[in-house]
């Protein structure tokens, strides 16, 4: 029987299982994501309007933007806050694939998450610099040198991330650039890759059932998807009423800010690097990203996917959450427990 | 069609999504609104979408404003019972707005529409009314201008109270001790700056920035001058810069007048912006008026050629004088008129007059100067258990030849052996609060029974049990040492422990120092660690036991 | 046959615009900044001293007959450092440093760089933009004016 078809259905299955509906199922973080990434590029666009990328000029584009235009402080707040929590719900999406071994069998589109991610932490990097204020110029500083700590590449890659041997106006250009243009490309192609994987290995992970249970698509997944959508917007636009996308005051090249930290995302590995500048900063996060790539070969137990915690993938589930339990507490420690020249001392 | 194992409960939970979204979404877009309509006030004629929006070029750089939005004409505003009130900018002639702009001299964001905001933070906060004048010389050359009076007085005093001493200003030849301020009005907003000459150590704790006796005025209108010290020029290129530059300076080579002599040496030389001779006094460095009956010629030249070799740690910065103006000064210092003679006067006044700026009126070793010395005076108050160990002679000694390596002067020649005594009573009686004759029992550290620890042991323990406050580099400045007052011992202090022998230090690790933060280490440490770090001590210092030191006076 | 000829000629193809790209997309390391500045003519150090010139961001260093040039930018975040009596301080987190660039406290952990020096016609030329782990003398004559002894 031929129904009304469009692109949207085309690339959703017509029949889907009752069970992956569920919130426990999935939490819908895959879609939080999806959702935050649309209003990136929604207000991204928009932003990019009435932005120059040069330096002292970049910051008065930015208190334009946020003060003469109406509207403008909302579109940034927007774009900030999404850009987060993109992150945060990455991260926590990749757990639940971890706790609910989903990615048993699926290792390609694994690696594509993996990837996802890294651009994720890219893009909020690279679009951190673009203010030019004090935050900005000295988290990039901290940063490339975190990342100049590798050996071998390390000098190459923070000469790739700075356009040459310092922060500059090099670097405003290659930042703006890598945001606007060269990641956005990447996106694209991951994100494709990355939902096609899904239908193409079988559909959302769900654990095995004799018979399942299918409802049609059109119109549960579609409402469940564009339900989780609508509240993630709830959330980004209730958190944009209280919290502001930050703006310090101009960079100075001259006059580090005491402490200077890189942004949160990476002032854990800050943390670390303050311990020992090798082990820290180059053997540990090294060592993470192999497990990670690695953890659905390391997953000797049968076929387990879609229940959480089984007994079968402890270890994997164990050594995992302890790698996000350690890396959370690195960063609580770095972000808000040290002070002047990385002392530690509590903010009360 | 629907059947029973449907999940509509996703249909609820989408139209509570819907709904909840779209309330959101009205608030924030009412918000927006509302900002833009009352935050932005946007013109005497009521609501205008219009924003003005001026470009002026200052010195090639253009600047974009939306100031006159809100200030048409550059009228301030101000709001009596919720409607506005203006009042017209005052006549700037020669200047014009039209030129310059607003940012140029007020500062400010000018591409922001918001209050806070476009009125600045730090260093771009906005000047108004008297404060405009710390705008005036960023484009005007450094002479006497009418209406920027104060920012004149302030350039006069940087020179005046010794400032470019230590301070380099881009065309005013100054020195190198501290930081070079030709950029810090880019850096830093006037009140910054004015806190920054009141009170030094409030950024940086370690700061070796002495504070100066200057009036609230004076500080004003230095922060005046400073605050026009920018990186930008808006009416000269680096090439119009340069050549200015070198112009003043063979202008000032050309100037060479004869040196003065007498008092006037040492004001023009700066001395009495810190130091003391006669009446006149900086209040931040010693008195000098004696020093005729204590220190040689020789001492005095190798002082002001490297103060910090007499002195370890001292902040006094280099001085080079020509032959005439070193001849000149020597003779003024080297100057005995009886009038100094201070035998026969009574011990009060003799430690008010020679003590107090120091050792403080207290007897507490918090003096007036003591902040800028480079070791504390000692504390005489609360001190009993200090003196209980200190033989007598070692005070007299201390007083009569001056303590190498500090700022304590020798007073023999000044005062005599009577007048010593008498001063010691007094400082027994009224601050110390113990008979002077009240002497514990001082046990020799005995020496060792086994060989001493090898060189790298050494470096571990003292590592690990010293270095927290004497510093890796034994330069009294490890990682705690701002905790303790005094401040640990600078252990690279060659003249001072030049006249000790190793019984002495040995004594101080073995027993600690009363009245200090060194601790017994008896308990701790064995005999051998601990003459073998008396050996590290003399390594550091350079000196060898009895003897190496050089005599003063 | 004519398969193989098409796969290694696309083969070649794409070999060589990847070099292109690749080339393109790092070449920003080849931009340097090193070059030789004449800071200052030989006959004005003739004592011991330590002479900053704050627009390169460097001080000679002069000790008896040698002559050496100190960066001045702070190893920790960049920082102009002063000179001070016993060697160099930070004014913006508070880091210590010897004569010769060691470090004594403060956040910072590495040394502070020198640059190599050469005499031409005269003058003192530093190579600015290229940073040495430790110091680089320049012997100069001797016969220099008496120094002050202490």
């Amino acid at each position: 029987m031929k129904g009304k078809t469009n692109f949207f259905k085309h690339l959703h299955p017509p029949l889907v299982r009752r069970r992956t509906l569920q919130p426990s199922a999935t939490m819908g973080l895959g879609i939080i994501c999806l959702t935050c990434l649309m209003v990136l590029g929604a207000t991204g666009l928009t932003l990019l309007l009435y932005y120059l990328p040069q330096q002292d000029t970049a910051y008065d584009r930015i208190l334009h933007i946020v003060t003469t235009l109406r509207y403008g402080r909302l579109i940034r707040n927007l774009h900030f806050l999404a850009a987060n929590v993109l992150l945060i719900a990455g991260i926590l999406h990749l757990a639940r694939i971890i706790f609910m071994g989903s990615y048993q069998g699926r290792w390609l589109n694994w690696t594509y998450g993996l990837f996802l991610l890294m651009i994720t932490l890219f893009s909020n990097y690279t679009g951190y610099l673009l203010p030019w204020d004090q935050t900005a110029y000295w988290a990039i500083k901290v940063g490339s040198n975190l990342a100049a700590y590798f050996p071998g590449v390390g000098p190459s890659l923070k000469s790739f991330l700075l356009g040459g041997e310092d922060v500059g106006p090099e670097t405003l250009i290659r930042s703006f650039a890598l945001h606007v243009a060269v990641l956005p490309f990447l996106w694209g192609i991951l994100i494709s890759l990355h939902l096609w994987r899904i239908r193409k290995d079988g559909g959302l992970a769900a654990q095995e059932e004799d018979k399942p249970e299918r409802v049609p698509s059109s119109p549960w997944l579609f409402r469940a998807e564009l339900a989780a959508g609508l509240l993630t917007l709830s959330l980004l636009l209730s958190l944009a009423f209280f919290i502001d996308a930050p703006l310090s005051i101009r960079a100075d090249p001259l006059h580090p800010p005491n402490p200077a930290k890189a942004p949160w995302y990476f002032v854990g590995i800050q943390e670390m690097v303050s311990y020992s500048a090798m082990f820290g900063g180059v053997v540990i996060p090294f060592l993470i990203g192999l497990f990670l790539f690695f953890a659905p070969l390391l997953d000797r137990s049968k076929q387990s996917t879609g229940r959480w915690f089984t007994k079968e993938r402890f270890m994997v589930n164990l050594i995992f959450g302890l790698i996000l339990l350690s890396q959370v507490f690195m960063i609580v420690v770095g972000q808000w427990l040290r002070s002047k020249n990385w002392i530690f001392k509590f903010p009360w | 069609m629907t059947s029973s194992k449907d999940p509509t409960w996703l249909n609820i939970l989408l139209l509570a999504a819907i709904f909840l979204t779209l309330c959101l979404l009205l608030l924030n877009v009412y918000r927006g609104w509302k900002e833009d309509r009352m935050l932005h006030y946007s013109g005497p004629s009521g609501h205008s979408e219009i924003i003005a929006d001026i470009t002026v070029n200052l010195g090639g750089l253009p600047r974009r404003e939306h100031c006159l939005t809100c200030h048409p004409q550059g009228k301030r505003v101000t709001y009596s019972g919720g409607s506005p009130v203006f009042r017209n900018h005052p006549n700037i002639a020669p200047h014009s707005i039209d030129d310059l702009g607003c940012t140029g001299c007020h500062l400010g964001e000018g591409m922001a529409r918001e209050l806070k905001i476009s009125h600045g933070r730090g260093a771009r906060k906005v000047l108004s009314g008297e404060d405009l004048q710390a705008s005036c010389f960023r484009c005007h050359e450094l002479k006497p201008l009418q209406g920027a009076e104060k920012a004149w007085e302030g350039i006069r005093h940087f020179s005046s109270n010794a400032c470019n001493t230590c301070h380099n200003v881009e065309g005013l030849a100054g020195g190198v001790y501290g930081p070079d301020l030709s950029d810090v009005g880019s850096f830093l907003g006037l009140r910054q700056i004015q806190t920054a000459i009141e009170d030094p150590k409030a950024d940086l704790e370690n700061s070796i920035m002495p504070k100066f006796s200057l009036s609230p005025e004076q500080v004003k209108s230095l922060a005046f001058f400073l605050k026009s010290r920018t990186k930008e020029s808006f009416h000269e290129t680096p090439m119009m810069k340069k050549v200015k530059i070198q112009k003043q300076a063979r202008v000032e080579e050309d100037a060479k007048k004869t040196p003065a002599s007498g008092q006037d040496l040492l004001r023009e030389k700066k001395c009495l912006a810190c130091h003391k001779f006669k009446e006149e006094d900086g209040k931040v460095g010693p008195d000098l008026t004696f020093t005729a009956y204590m220190r040689d010629e020789g001492y005095i030249k190798n002082f002001l050629y490297s103060p910090g070799r007499e002195i370890p740690g001292a902040i006094m910065p280099w001085v080079r004088l020509n032959a005439q103006e070193e001849k000149a000064l020597l003779s003024l210092l080297g100057k005995k008129d009886g009038t100094g003679h201070f035998h026969g006067k009574r011990p009060k006044h003799l430690y008010m007059a020679l003590c107090q700026r120091c050792h403080a009126a207290q007897g507490d070793g918090l003096g007036t100067i003591q902040p800028n010395l480079a070791n504390f005076p000692r504390a005489f108050w609360k001190n009993a258990e200090f003196f209980r160990m200190v033989a007598d002679e070692r005070m007299v000694k201390s007083i009569e030849r001056g303590v190498p390596g500090t700022s304590m002067p020798p007073y023999g020649e000044l005062l005599g052996r009577e007048a010593i005594s008498s001063l010691i009573d007094l400082i027994f009686r009224e601050f110390i609060k113990i008979k002077r004759t009240d002497k514990g029992e001082v046990q020799n550290v005995p020496p060792p029974k086994k060989i001493l620890l090898a060189k790298e042991q050494t470096e571990m323990v003292f590592k690990k049990h010293c270095s927290d406050c004497h510093g890796v580099a034994g330069n009294g400045r490890g990682p705690e040492y701002h905790k303790y007052v005094p401040r640990p011992r600078d252990l690279t202090n060659q003249p001072y422990f030049a006249g000790f022998d190793d019984q002495r230090i040995a004594q101080a690790i073995y027993s600690g120092v009363p009245g200090t933060g060194m601790s017994s280490f008896s308990s701790k440490l064995s005999l051998e660690t601990i003459w073998s770090l008396v050996k590290k001590v003399r390594d550091l210092s350079r000196t060898r036991q009895g003897g190496g030191g050089k005599a003063n006076g | 046959m004519f398969k193989g000829a098409f796969l290694s000629g696309l083969g070649a193809l794409g070999a060589v615009l990847v070099g292109v790209f690749g080339d393109l997309w790092t070449a920003a390391h080849k931009f340097s900044s090193a070059r030789w500045v004449p800071v200052a003519p030989m006959d004005q150090f003739p004592q011991d001293c330590v002479a900053p010139f704050s627009e390169y961001k460097i001080a000679i260093v002069k000790s008896g007959l040698k002559m050496g040039a100190i960066s001045l930018e702070c190893t920790h975040l960049g920082c102009a450092v002063n000179v001070v009596d016993r060697g160099f301080f930070c004014p913006c987190h508070g880091s210590d440093f010897g004569a010769l660039g060691e470090v004594f406290s403060g956040p910072a952990k590495e040394p502070l760089p020198w640059h190599e020096v050469i005499n031409r016609e005269g003058k003192i030329w530093v190579h600015l933009g290229e940073k040495l782990n430790g110091p680089k003398w320049l012997m100069v004559e001797a016969g220099s004016p008496d120094l002050k002894k202490g």
